[in-house]
Formats: C-alpha cells, structure tokens, sequence
C-alpha cells in the first residue's frame, strides 16, 4: 500500500564532480523499519546519504526520492530537515561562535515556522532540551559550549542523537555512527536511537561493520557495492559478512 | 654576570660564529678570458651581439631593451640597502678563452674542467650522476652541455640559449620575452640588452624528461656581470625537473648578476625548476660579494599544467628575487618553497608572486628565512585573485627564524582577492632558535652547535624535501657549512 | 592640483579669523602642519603604499564648507543624551559638527577626578595637556586637522580614579550644507587611572556630504587602563579619515576597538607607541560594509621597549560591491626584548563583485621576540552551512549566524558587558539589513522629525 511507504527511492543515479557514485540505488522503507546499509569502502554510502539530505556537494543525475508523498529531491535542505529527514553526520561539523543554545533554537523554531506554529517560549524551549539531553546524557556543560568545538567524538556522536531527539524526525539516517566511539559511547548512543523508535518513524544505519547492529537491531541489511545495492536480506546477512568479510560478494558482482 | 647566564651565552657565541665559516668556491680559475671593455652603450650592445653572430630580430629585442633601460631608475622598494651601482663601471661580457667550440669534452680547456670537477661538477658524462644532465656556464658562455645526444633522442632540446638562436630561432623568437617582458623592471631591461648565455630547454608534447637537466653558472672573471638567460618550455604532458647552481670567487669588489628566467608550461604540463644559490656573499664585514637581481617567471599557460620553484639561498650579498608563477590556465597549480639563509651583512628580499587568473588555481608558497649576524632578511609576496579566478586557493605559510640580536627578519605579503569564491591563507610567525629545544638537547647529550644544526635542518625540511634527491644532499650540506662553526 | 591647495588657501587667507575662534594651544601648531602639507605633492591615493582602498586625495577634494567662524547651531543638548546602554547609562556629551555640546548638569554628574570638556575650555585649565601632542605630526590627516581643528573633546581622568560607567562622545552634523569638521579628541589617563570611552559617530541627515577629519590622541600614565570603542554608523553620504594615536607608559594597557557598520569611505588609522616596559596593546577591528562602500584600517604598533605585547584582531565581512583593507605593520626594535606581539586579519567576501586586500606586515631586528601574523580571506564555510541547514535552519539564517559568530571575536574584545550586548545587538542588526541605529538614541528620533 502506497501510502505505507515513508521513503522509495527509485534508480538514483548521483555523484561528486564528474564522477557518477550512485548507479541506480532501489530502496524502500516503510514506516518502523529499520535498515542497516553496509558496504565496502568507497561503495557510495556516505553519497547516498548526503544526496538524500541535500549536500550541495553531490549532484543527482538521473531517479526519484518519494518522502511519503513528497518529491525529495526538490526539496531544500532544510525544508527536508522540516519534512522529517535527519542526517546524524558521519563527521559532525565544528561550529565556533555558534552556541549550541542558539543552534537548536534556530532549528526547533525555523521547523516550527514551517508548520505555521509560534516559536517556543524561552521557557518551554529550555524545559525541551533538558528532557531530551537525558536521552543520551548529554552533560549541561556542553550544551553552552560551540556546536561541537572542542567535543570528543563520543560528545559529537551523542550530541547528534540529542539533536535528532529534539527534531524528532520521521526518518534518521545514521551515518558511520559507531565510527570512532568506544564501547561505552556505542552504548548510549544506541541506546538514545532505540528509545526514540516507535511505529511511526524509520531509521536508516549505514555501517561498515556489525558491530553497532549488535545494539540496534535491522529489520533488513543491504549491501551496497560499486553504486548499487548488490544483496538485500535479514539481519542474518549482517552476520554473515562478519563472518565472511566483503570479499565474496565482490567476487559474485565483479564476475557478473 | 650571574653563573647560570654563562651556559646561554655560549650558546650565543656559538650561534654567532655560526656567521664565521668560509666560503668553499672562493678561488680563482687562472684561464685567459676574453673580457670586453667596460661600460654599456648600443655600441657594446651590437658588439656581443656580432660575437655571438646573432641574428638582427635578437639584435633589435636587445637594442629595444637597452633603450627603454636608459628611462628606468633602479627599484627602491625592497627593505635592502643597496649602494649606488655604476652600471659604466661593469664588462657585460666575458668569455673563457678557447680556441674554438669544443665539439667533445677532450677539446674543452682542461682548467675549465678542473674549475668544475672542484665545484663537484664533473663534466665527463661517465662520471656524474648517472640522472644529470649538465650545462656549465663560465662567465658569459656556456662551457660544456653533457648528455645532450641522449636527450635529443627523445626530442628534448637541452643546449645553451646561444646555440638554440641559431639551431631553433622559430622556438626562441617564440617564446623569448614573452612571460618576463623587457620592460618588466630596471634588471629585466638591462638582462633583455645584454643577456649572454644560459640554458634553453623544450621538452616536447608527452615526453617525461628522464633525467634532472642542470645548469651550473660560475662567474670567474674580475670587474664583470652575469646576465644569464634561461628558457624553459614544457609541451603538453610534458615533464621536467631543472636544476640550478650557482658559486663565484672571493673578490672584495662586488659583482653584479641579473638573470631573466622564463617558464611556459603548457597543458598538464609539469616543470620543477630548483635553484641552490650560492653566490660569493662578502666577507664577514660585508666587502664584496655578489648582488643577486633576478627575475623568475612561469606562465602556467595550459589548463591542469603546474611549476614548482624551490630555493635555496644562502649566497650573495643582496639578494633581489621573486620566482612567480602566472596561473593562467584552469586548474593550474603554483608552488614556491624557499629557504634563504643570511648572516654577517647579508641582505635578502626574496619571495614570490602568484597571480590566479584562471578558474580553480592553486598555489602553495613555504618560505622559511634564518638571518644570522648583521643580515637583514625580508619575504616579499604577492598574492592576486582576478575576478576570474572562480575558486582559487592559495596558502603561504611564512617562517621567520632569528639566530642573533643584530639581524632582522621581515614579512611583507601583500593580499589582493577580487573574487569571493576564493580563499587565501596566509600565516607567519617570527621567533628565535628555541632555548627549550636546545636544552633538551643538550640534555640528551648533542652538543648546543650540533643542536643547532640539527634544529635549523628541521627547520628548513619542509622545503629541503621538495629538491631533487641529488641536490637536497648538496643543499643539506650547504646549509651545514653555511653554520658551520656551530655544527662542527 | 592637489586637494591640500584648498585647505592650505583657506588657511593663508583665513589664519587669522580660525585662529580668533581657538585656542593659542591649538594655534601654535598650525604653521608647522601648513609646512607638512606644502611639502606633499598630493595626498594619497589608492594604490599608495599603505593605501590599498582609500583615496584621501579624493576624500578631501570636494569643495566642503568649513565653519571658521564657529556659528552656532541650534540643539538642545538634552536631546542628544538619549542614547543610554541599556542597563548601565553613561556620562553622554556630543560633538556636533566639530563643537563640544553638553547640558549644563553634565559636568555635576561626572564623579570625582573625571573631567569632560571642550577643548576649548581644557585649553585655558590644561594648557599643557593640550599643547603637547601625541599624533604623528607629518602624517597627511594628522596635519590637515592640525591646520584647521578649533574645538574637540578633552577626557581627564585623575590619578588612581576608576570610572565604571562609560564615557559617551556622540558625534553628529548638524547642516544642510556640505561641511568638513576637523574633530579632535584628546584623552589623558594619569597613573593608575581606568575608564571605558565609547565614540558613537551617526551623522545627523543624509542632506548633505560630510567628512570628519578626526584626530584621537590617547596618553595612557604607568598602569593606566582604557577602553576605547568607536562605533562609526553613518550614511552614504558620510566619509571620515581617522588618526588614532596613542602613547603608553610602562604597564599600561590599550584596549582599542573600532567597528564600521555603515559608511561611504572610511580610512582608520592606529598609532601605538611604547615607552617603557611591560605594556598591553590589544587592538580590535570589525567592519561589515555593503553597497560601494570603501573601508581601511591601518596599524601601526611599534615595540621599542622590552618585555611589551600586542594584539591585533580585524575581520571584515564585505558584501556587494564594499572594498575593504587592511594595512597592519608591527616593528619590533632592537632593544625590544621579550616582545609577543600578534596580528590577524580574517576576512569574508560574501559577494562576487567584493574585493578585499590584505597587507599584514612585521618588521622585526630583535631575536628575543615571539612574533606572528596570519591573514585569510575566504567565505563562510559550507559544511557549516549544511549542516545547520541539515537541521533545518534556513540558509539565510544560518548565514547570519554564521557572520555573526564570524564577528563574536572582535566583540569577546570589548569588556564592559553592557557596551558590548549593545554592539552585539547593532551588529546583527546591520547583518539583517537593517538600519542600525540605535533605536532608544535620541539622535535617531531627531532624524526623524
């Protein structure tokens, strides 16, 4: 049923410059799914997610995004963002002299602009993040600092789960989220991401290994290679390739 | 004094006799040398042009130059102090006396070769290093060019720009004049009139030149000047490394240089000149030496093509220089690396300009400067973004490295954006050699000369790195005997 | 011919009747100044050495009027102390035109040790303060308001007196007519003494051109503190060429920061001089200009004397058409040891058609130093961007915010904390296109009339 689908991507063709990335990447997911995207280095991961979000870096050249109903595609970055898109970035970036106060101020009110609602009142906007800090437990102390500057990459990776907590988004792409986090970080990040699922929303985890999938359990595992998504299966697949490593799904591809 | 300044004021002293070593290529080659009178008019121009037999079009570039030469007044913006030069006072030719051109290397004066086997230049191709081809220049001519059949097997030109007037005039009439113009400074005029001889290079469409082309120039002659010309063109996909060494006798007059260098690279095109310049710099209380007034120029000409300088500098008594690149073509790269050591009454104004024209340049500049003694050292640079030059880049990173209270160390750049898709970086810093650094090696046992050494050849490798193997060990060494009382 | 001829003209005619309505302190220096612009060929232009932007040859052409009779213009002094920081107040007197205007209680409310004045009248009670200068007499701007400067400002401030509340010098003109004010402005610090200044220069009307020639000079005694900041927002129609000149004793510390939110033409100069160990300079420089305006800021710090610091911060963000400079030089002196002295210049070009040069530049013949300098010029950056964008904040906003934090830097520098939310507010006013006026200052109302 069409209107259960939350995100179909269909033959997206994309890349950075001159070079074509993304050979007709088919993809779709409903709402409550979630879908670990995994795939060897420079397979078109990150491109993948960057394209869906907007990052003017990248450039589509030929398919379709259909954000439940929308043309994705055509969309501006922050009016993806308003639309229920999140991007939790493989590298988050610094910010100096933008306080995270101020940041997600911005952000919660330029959504709530979108929607035709009054911004927050300093009240409830402080009485938000508070709640919302909890879910990853996100120190106070960061939260007056620059957006990210001087943060460990553990105090990055939590303080996107914070931000998406706070968007409270319809999906979330997750990209190398575990990368550079140790096993206490993975821990609370994940546990944040699993306290925010529910049937309504869809999270997209794009990983390189198993790994954070011990923590947030797929409903499907695809593998990209070359561009394109070469194998889909259940969360068994995941397994599989840690056992297995990359290799044999390259050689099936590469000797098609 | 207090006893725990004592330790700190040996180090002092031996920072200062940093500044004492000698000169290793101060000697004189005994050899019979033709030298013009002195002075300069049209009449001495049309002299060395009928020497060289020229042809008229070259005769009237130089008649040209000279004319527009006698409006001009020497630069005076450099932080330099430089004394009243008598132009009238200099022989602008003078040529080592052979019988007649050497066509091998048993007919070349046996002095001559002596001269550059202890400059460790052997001119006998079996003895050199086995990537090197040479040119050696005395004085106003060029003495011998080596390797030069096996070049010309792959198309590569590698002669003396003498020899290239008469053998390939199409390319030289092409080419000669069109990045430095005769009218692009005071020294530029002047080299335009009475240039004498240099290298010319073309490397053809396609060919990776397989081994390092050098010119080695040696002015021996008292009373004389070195105006040397050299022409570098790189055909598309063509590569080459150029090399340049330079050294004269210990005289206390000063002597005049005033060299034209131009490059053209063309499409993807890659041409890395490096320069090891050691002039005779004066005496330790600034009497003689050479005055050093070169022009330097690549024209990136072709899209994706690319020129690297790299100096290094640690002779002359003044030295006037800013190799640059003009980046014309689409993704053009520019680089300039520079070590330039002064000491006693040394004076150096060196730096480079790159000038983005083209969309998507790029340009590196390093400069590193340690001024020693009484020397004054300044990088001059000149950034330009033109409004075309749709996301250009560049970066200097300017260092300033003090070994003694009476030296200075000055970094003038100068920064002109005209297109907001561009950025540009520039940093600098000025310090003294650290004491910490120091100590602790001292505390490791190295003695404070040998810690200096090894602190200023740390200092200067980002830049030592970008020479060619062979001559980074010639560099290492230069810049050893350069402090060589305080690295042993 | 050369711009100066006007103004060398007018005072060979003129001597007399300039100096009828000025102090002898002031007039004793004129003939000299006369002899500094004589010499010059012209003034500078563009392209100039030190002159990357500004045209001062083109700056002083016009055929400006110039009040020698010192007529009166009608203001109620009353009016112009409306532009209170909010939460603090300050001690607020005007200049208008190049005449000191207060109410007749200021004075009463200046505490003890904290004189304001006119020159005028600071000539008769401190001739000696007057007569003395601490400005770079052969400079071209220097000696064109030497020629002509009648009145100005004198800020007192007595020994080991500490002054919480800014001092407030609001500058206006006040006439239909085109006019060239030659404003001076001289502050003397005793020892020990500290104060915050701030110098808020909005022209009156857009009737008319007008070009402030304005000299500051600044005497700071041993372990005197000033805070000085200049907010320069004025119109299209407004051109100033400044000279900031100041002089420190040992331990003394310079807090300098100087922000251009609107001009036509501005040309800013920083003079610092050390005389004695141990001293602070920390100059500050933020400029946002638009449309064609032209904007400069040179320094020039020179360490003579040992174990002293510097700082240097100027960011320019330049949109549409503005073409900015920076001209910093930083001489370091042999007996200048144990010197830190730092300089940075960060600019933003937020257009295509903006145009920026930057010319930082260090001169150094002392070894025990620790001296550095660093320049870009660039645009926001676009990870940044995105990612705001990522979390949905419009590009436009996340621009602003980014300028904003950008300028953060300059105003972290200011350290009275009312001055420097006030400023914050002006600045993200101005970047949102607005006028910036401060909207509670009375000035603004009266343009309104």
């Amino acid at each position: 049923m069409n209107n259960d689908i939350l995100l179909q991507v269909t033959d997206l063709h994309a890349g950075i410059e001159s070079r074509e990335i993304l050979r007709g990447i088919n993809l779709t997911i409903r709402p409550g799914e979630v879908h670990a995207i995994m795939g060897p280095n420079g397979s078109g991961k990150s491109t993948l997610s960057g394209v869906l979000a907007g990052d003017p870096h990248y450039h589509v050249t030929s398919g379709k995004a259909t954000f439940h109903g929308l043309d994705l595609l055509s969309l501006a970055p922050e009016d993806r963002s308003h639309e229920g898109l999140f991007l939790s970035f493989q590298y988050p970036v610094e910010i100096p002299g933008v306080s995270m106060v101020n940041f997600m101020r911005a952000a919660v009110n330029a959504k709530r602009k979108y929607f035709n609602q009054e911004p927050l009142t300093a009240g409830d906007f402080l009485k938000l993040m508070r709640q919302k800090r909890a879910i990853v437990e996100l120190d106070n102390k960061l939260a007056s600092r620059s957006v990210n500057e001087g943060f460990s990459g553990g105090e990055k990776k939590r303080n996107e789960i914070f931000q998406m907590a706070v968007l409270e988004p319809r999906l979330s792409i997750l990209d190398e989220t575990d990368s550079g986090l140790d096993i206490d970080a993975l821990r609370i990040v994940a546990s944040g991401v699993n306290k925010l699922r529910n049937e309504n929303n869809a999270t997209i985890v794009i990983t390189h290994y198993q790994r954070l999938l011990d923590y947030i359990r797929p409903d499907f595992v695809h593998i990209l290679y070359k561009g394109k998504i070469v194998y889909s299966g259940g969360p068994e697949l995941a397994l599989e390739l840690e056992e297995r490593g990359y290799d044999w799904i390259k050689e099936q591809v590469d000797n098609q | 004094m207090k006893p725990d300044n004592s330790a700190k004021r040996s180090d002092n002293e031996v920072i200062a006799d940093a500044a004492k070593s000698e000169y290793r290529y101060g000697f004189v080659t005994d050899i019979d040398t033709d030298v013009i009178e002195r002075g300069l008019s049209e009449d001495i121009i049309r002299h060395i042009s009928a020497r060289k037999n020229e042809p008229e079009w070259l005769l009237e570039f130089r008649l040209q130059a000279y004319r527009y030469w006698l409006t001009l007044t020497p630069p005076k913006w450099a932080h330099l102090t430089i004394p009243e030069i008598d132009f009238q006072a200099i022989s602008y030719y003078a040529e080592p006396r052979q019988k007649k051109a050497p066509q091998s290397l048993d007919e070349v004066d046996p002095q001559l070769l002596d001269t550059f086997n202890r400059l460790g230049i052997p001119l006998e191709e079996q003895k050199q290093l086995s990537g090197m081809a040479v040119d050696a220049v005395m004085d106003s001519v060029s003495v011998k060019t080596t390797h030069r059949e096996k070049l010309a097997q792959m198309g590569i030109i590698f002669c003396s720009i003498s020899e290239a007037v008469k053998d390939y005039p199409e390319l030289v009439k092409k080419y000669l004049g069109s990045v430095v113009s005769y009218r692009d400074n005071f020294y530029a005029a002047l080299n335009s009139a009475v240039f004498s001889d240099g290298s010319f290079v073309y490397i053809p469409k396609g060919v990776r030149c397989p081994m390092e082309l050098s010119t080695y120039f040696r002015i021996n002659a008292s009373g004389t000047g070195q105006f040397e010309r050299t022409l570098i063109v790189a055909d598309d996909d063509a590569y080459v490394s150029y090399l340049e060494g330079c050294t004269a006798p210990q005289r206390d007059e000063n002597q005049l240089h005033a060299a034209i260098v131009e490059i053209v690279v063309e499409d993807r095109a890659e041409v890395k000149y490096s320069t090891v310049q050691n002039w005779y710099a004066g005496d330790a209380e600034g009497r003689g030496g050479v005055y050093n007034f070169v022009t330097k120029r690549g024209l990136c000409r072709g899209d994706y093509s690319k020129l690297s300088w790299t100096q290094v500098e640690t002779g002359s008594a003044i030295t006037w220089k800013y190799p640059s690149c003009v980046l014309k073509g689409e993704g053009s790269t520019g680089e300039f690396y520079s070590v330039a050591v002064t000491r006693n009454h040394q004076q150096a104004d060196t730096g480079t300009k790159m000038i983005h024209i083209g969309r998507n340049t790029r340009s590196t500049i390093v400069s590193k400067g340690i001024s020693a003694g009484y020397s004054q050292n300044a990088y001059r640079g000149l950034v330009k973004v033109a409004p075309a030059a749709e996301g250009a880049r560049n970066y200097t990173q300017c260092d300033s490295l003090l070994l003694s209270s009476t030296c200075g160390a000055h970094t003038f750049p100068y920064i002109d954006v005209r297109n907001s898709s561009a950025i540009v970086e520039h940093e600098a810093t000025t310090s003294k050699i650290s004491e910490d650094q120091l100590f602790y090696c001292n505390q490791r046992g190295i003695p404070t000369e040998e810690a200096v050494g090894l602190i200023v050849n740390g200092y200067a490798k980002e830049v030592m790195n970008k020479l060619p193997m062979e001559f980074a060990v010639e560099a290492q060494r230069l810049l050893q005997i350069t402090l060589e009382n305080s690295v042993g | 011919m050369s711009a100066i001829n006007q103004y060398l003209e007018l005072f060979r005619e003129h001597a007399s009747v300039i100096n009828a309505h000025a102090p002898a302190a002031l007039n004793m220096r004129r003939e000299a100044a006369a002899r500094v612009l004589e010499a010059l060929p012209r003034l500078p232009k563009a392209g100039d050495e030190g002159f990357e932007c500004v045209s001062l040859e083109d700056m002083f052409a016009p055929d400006y009027g110039i009040n020698i009779t010192r007529r009166k213009f009608d203001i109620n002094p009353a009016e112009l102390n409306g532009c209170d920081l909010p939460n603090s107040g300050t001690f607020a007197a005007s200049i208008v035109n190049d005449a000191f205007v207060a109410d007749e209680k200021f004075a009463s409310r200046l505490p003890r040790g904290v004189e304001v004045m006119s020159l005028i009248d600071a000539a008769a009670k401190y001739p000696e303060a007057i007569e003395k200068s601490v400005a770079p007499d052969t400079n071209p701007i220097v000696a064109l308001n030497t020629l002509l400067v009648q009145d100005g400002v004198y800020i007192r401030i007595d020994r080991n007196v500490v002054v919480e509340k800014p001092i407030q010098i609001l500058s206006t003109f006040n006439t239909s007519e085109p006019l060239l004010a030659a404003r001076r402005i001289i502050i003397d610090m005793l020892e020990g003494a500290q104060a915050t200044v701030l110098l808020c220069d909005h022209p009156r009307s857009r009737q008319a051109d007008y070009l402030s020639c304005r000299v500051v000079e600044v005497r700071l005694s041993d372990n005197a503190q000033l805070d000085f900041y200049d907010l320069e927002e004025s119109t299209e129609r407004s051109r100033r060429a400044s000279v900031f000149a100041a002089e420190q004793q040992p331990y003394s510390t310079l807090n300098a920061v100087g922000i251009t939110l609107s001009t036509a033409t501005t040309r800013n100069e920083f003079h610092i001089a050390h005389h004695g160990p141990g001293i602070n300079t920390n100059l500050g420089g933020m400029v946002i200009a638009g449309g064609n305006e032209v904007v400069d800021n040179a320094t020039y710090v020179v360490h003579s004397t040992p174990r002293c610091t510097s700082r240097q911060l100027f960011k320019y963000a330049m949109f549409d058409h503005s073409h900015g400079a920076f001209e910093g030089l930083v001489t370091v002196l042999p007996q200048a040891t144990h010197t830190d002295a730092q300089q940075t210049n960060r600019n933003l070009l937020a257009s295509a058609n903006a145009k920026m040069n930057a010319m930082p530049q260090l001169i150094i013949d002392c070894d025990e130093v620790k001296a550095s300098h660093g320049a870009t010029t660039g645009q926001l950056d676009e990870a940044a961007l995105f990612y705001m964008q990522q979390r949905g904040i419009p590009q436009s906003e996340a621009r602003m915010m980014l300028i904003n934090a950008f300028m953060d830097e300059v105003l972290q520098r200011i350290n009275h904390e009312p001055v420097r939310e006030r400023l914050r507010h002006l600045v993200d006013r101005r970047l949102r296109g607005c006028s910036a006026v401060c909207s509670n200052c009375s000035i603004d109302s009266l343009r309104k009339q």
